[in-house]
């Protein structure tokens, strides 16, 4: 529901910004006229410049990965009296969508996807055989590894089946299992970790898996008992309120990292540039930190 | 026996009044559109409910505000035949005629003859399989009819049955209807807003005005001696004015400013008198000081109509502006303008046994 | 190709079809004669699936029917049945989400039913129920009928709501469009087309069936 009232909050945000962009356009209208103005008093060339780089008001479009809705959220806050003059814009969605949508040109300045995977299909110095269809949209030298999160086993409030561990899932005390479908980046790493356990196929067969769309879908059918349990995200559990019974480790899965790149058709590069340094700040750190989220190493 | 309704109900624009009882025959209802007749047979039918009073056909009681009894549609037995005639449009004529006798008649074969029967009584045997919108207007009329009477009502309720028809159609199907009329047993409510239809299918009649309805009367008497202005104005007269009455036979009209003879007693007080157009006689100027009741008045308009003049003048002593209607036949207005030439005034007599006394 | 998502949702959109067509209908008749303030309320009330997001719907479903809530709680300790997850969850979000189909055109062919055929058949000593089945219906056969194919095409197109309380458990939730989506998502693009083209199928081939009755009905 949260991320359904974010839609709708962003909806009005979108519509509201219309409006006063509307409205900024008569002013700056007025601006250039008054600019215009100035440059008949034959003002001095770097003043002339120093006016249009400072006060000109940036829009950065951020697509980001859904789980990160509320932590930047927050740091969008923060960051109002660190640049004023830069309105962020977010898409949150599931990563895969997210890709999906860059490669069919929608407008985007940095991107931070819940896996390597999307990001390499977009990074044409990434392996080919990832990048299938040689995609070439991310600045180079722009790409960071910028935070790790962590896949745990959720239950239900009061955990009414009973199931303690990973290697629990493959007991009777199971029915049935939420997972992420592959495309959401949980889903590869639920897999993945199902695959090392050897417990994939036969919970496949048995037909105790329920693929789940999004994150929200599987939190939410955990939430509800629907299922017994779900293999999710730390910060989905935080946010969703969840019991985390047990953590992923090394052994099982390969490490939760969200990378993040500036793309390469940005019009606003330096704004982009800074706002990415911001958020490797201790301070976002923190706020990420809060959510379950850790800086990636 | 007959029919006796007694009810009010809040219609929202007016108040819907209906009292009257009848005993027998064809009684016509007639008012102008939107005053409460379709109204008042939705009440007797019990498709609408009033808010109070009392409806009883035959010794039956309908409707009973006071003793809570409100009898459901189905088990009243009305043969309601609406304007549209309101035929099953699913159904071909035979099936819409079987639903006439579906309440009661179980056995298939009965059942069969005599909707057979009804439809050679109604000239429908070329069009049995037919939908209502494959039938002209007067094959539907007709089917309709057949429908009502094999349900076997009580009482006939029509409901302005040649509004949906072309003055052709009409008269035909007019004979057509006082055939079945003559056969039927009980009571029939003919409800219309037209004078000529109550007049020739209608043997009493009872005028509603604003959702009030008057005594029921004989259709002669309506005709013939209305005794208000509203009944007058529905049975076809056009001109009138305010009166009271004097001594000796007299009554002096206030609007045409004259004072005119009637024949006749009348004791009550009056409102106003009228005088149907054609028993207005114009007289040539020459014996306009030999004759009496007359009224002098300048002309107006000379109309012609398809077999008749009409005169549009307004008397000189009028208090109104509102002219009187004289009506001749062409004949007798050719040779009397040839005789008196184009005149600008004119002289017309007012028979006193034709002046009608309204309260 | 595993043909279990076919059978499924062909049974989910027969059984919430024929489900929505009764309640439609039901429902359509009553609030047509209510007061019109109730109406304008109910009527807000009974449209409403129509416009949220089938997701929510399928959330508020969720939560109604889930094991931890009051009323699907009952009914798996009264009853043993559990009401999501399984493959007749989906006709429970395919009915709700169907739901408004049928009953605003229902309700749009009764208003314009012309009512005094119904007094007639009162008057001739026809019962209700009769003069419902057998006059009022056949004359609102076109609007009924429409809201039918509407409820079933929309039934069997069902996503949201579906992923939401029946989930997509191959060979036991799995329908049409929770298998499109999953197919596409996964980048099996050319099975889900083939699948996108069933469903296309099954509703060209319901829509020229009703089309053809249509036909032969206004011919007889």
């Amino acid at each position: 529901m949260r991320k359904k009232f974010a839609e709708m909050m962003l909806t009005v945000a979108v519509a509201i910004s219309l409006l006063v962009g509307c409205g900024a356009k008569e002013d700056s209208v007025q601006t250039t006229s008054e600019e215009d103005a100035k440059a008949n008093e034959v003002v001095p060339e770097e003043d002339a410049e120093h006016l249009t780089t400072d006060n000109e008001a940036v829009t950065l479009h951020i697509f980001a990965a859904a789980s990160m809705t509320e932590t930047l959220e927050e740091i969008q806050k923060m960051y109002a009296d660190v640049a004023p003059e830069v309105t962020l814009v977010f898409n949150f969605d599931s990563s895969g969508t997210l890709k999906t949508q860059i490669q069919e040109g929608a407008d985007c300045d940095i991107f931070i996807s819940a896996a390597q995977k999307q990001m390499n299909q977009l990074d044409i110095s990434a392996d080919p055989e990832i990048n299938e269809e040689g995609l070439d949209f991310l600045l180079e030298g722009s790409r960071v590894n910028l935070l790790e999160n962590k896949v745990v086993l959720a239950v239900a409030e009061g955990n009414p089946s009973g199931i303690m561990s990973f290697e629990d899932l493959g007991s009777d005390k199971l029915q049935l299992l939420a997972l992420g479908n592959e495309d959401v980046p949980v889903g590869q790493y639920s897999t993945e970790l199902l695959t090392n356990l050897e417990l994939l196929d036969k919970l496949e067969t048995d037909g105790k898996i329920t693929y789940g769309s999004n994150v929200k879908e599987v939190t939410t059918q955990v939430a509800e008992a629907s299922a017994d349990a779900g293999i999710i995200y730390a910060t989905d559990a935080f946010s969703a309120g969840l019991m985390v019974v047990d953590e992923a480790t090394e052994e099982l899965c390969k490490k939760v990292v969200y990378p993040a790149a500036i793309l390469k058709n940005t019009q606003n590069q330096e704004a982009a540039a800074a706002f990415l340094e911001y958020l490797q700040t201790p301070e976002c750190m923190e706020v990420f930190a809060r959510v379950g989220f850790s800086k990636a190493k | 026996m007959g029919l006796s309704v007694d009810i009010r109900k809040d219609l929202g624009d007016f108040i819907l009044e209906a009292k009257f009882e009848t005993e027998g025959g064809v009684t016509g209802i007639l008012g102008a559109s939107g005053c409460g007749k379709s109204m008042t047979l939705r009440c007797i039918a019990g498709i609408v409910k009033p808010d109070w009073g009392r409806i009883v056909l035959d010794g039956e009681v309908f409707f009973d505000s006071e003793r809570g009894i409100h009898i459901r549609p189905q088990n009243r037995h009305v043969g309601y035949l609406f304007q549209n005639y309101a035929l099953f449009p699913n159904m071909t004529v035979e099936q819409n005629l079987m639903t006439g006798l579906l309440s009661y008649e179980k056995d298939k074969k009965k059942a069969r003859a005599a909707v057979e029967e009804m439809i050679e009584r109604f000239y429908l045997t070329d069009v049995v399989s037919h939908r209502p919108t494959q039938l002209s207007g007067g094959q539907q009329q007709r089917a309709a009819l057949a429908r009502i009477l094999l349900s076997r009502p009580k009482i006939l309720m029509l409901d302005e049955p040649f509004s949906a028809l072309d003055d052709f159609l009409r008269w035909k199907l007019e004979l057509e209807l006082l055939e079945v009329l003559k056969d039927f047993a009980g009571d029939t409510l003919f409800v219309s807003h037209s004078r000529d239809e109550i007049y020739r299918l209608c043997d009493q009649v009872c005028v509603m005005e604003k959702g009030t309805s008057g005594r029921v009367i004989p259709v002669r008497q309506l005709f013939e001696k209305p005794s208000t202005k509203a009944a007058a104005l529905l049975s076809g007269c056009k001109n009138y004015s305010r009166a009271h009455l004097e001594g000796g036979e007299h009554v002096f009209a206030i609007d045409w400013g004259v004072r005119l003879k009637y024949q006749g007693t009348w004791t009550e007080p009056i409102q106003n008198i009228g005088v149907r157009s054609h028993y207005l006689h114009p007289i040539p100027k020459a014996e306009a000081n030999k004759k009496e009741n007359l009224i002098h008045c300048d002309i107006l308009q000379v109309i012609e109509d398809v077999f008749s003049i009409v005169v549009m003048a307004r008397p000189k002593a009028a208090t109104t502006n509102e002219p009187i209607r004289i009506e001749v036949s062409k004949e007798f207005w050719q040779d009397f303008s040839q005789k008196e030439g184009i005149e600008k005034t004119i002289w017309v007599q007012v028979p006193p046994e034709h002046i009608m006394l309204l309260n | 190709m595993d043909w279990y998502p076919l059978w499924n949702s062909l049974r989910i959109a027969m059984v919430s079809s024929v489900l929505v067509f009764f309640t439609g209908i039901f429902a359509a008749y009553y609030v047509a004669k209510l007061h019109p303030v109730v109406k304008g309320v109910l009527d807000v009330v009974l449209t409403l699936p129509l416009v949220l997001p089938p997701t929510v719907v399928g959330y508020f479903l969720l939560v109604f029917l889930g094991p931890r809530r009051p009323f699907g709680g009952w009914m798996l300790d009264a009853f043993g049945i559990k009401m999501v997850m399984t493959w007749y969850s989906g006709i429970f979000a395919a009915s709700v989400v169907a739901f408004p189909l049928m009953y605003r055109t229902a309700r749009g062919a009764f208003e314009s039913f012309d009512k005094t055929l119904a007094y007639a058949g009162q008057t001739l000593g026809l019962s209700n129920t009769y003069i419902f089945w057998r006059i009022q219906m056949p004359a609102c056969r076109q609007g009924i009928l429409a809201g039918a194919v509407l409820a079933f095409a929309r039934a069997l197109g069902e996503y949201g709501a579906t992923s939401m309380i029946a989930g997509y458990t191959p060979g036991r939730t799995a329908t049409i469009s929770t298998t499109v989506y999953q197919l596409w998502r996964t980048d099996n693009d050319a099975l889900a087309f083939r699948w996108v083209m069933v469903n296309v199928l099954i509703s060209t081939i319901v829509l020229l069936a009703v089309n053809l009755l249509e036909r032969r009905e206004r011919r007889r």
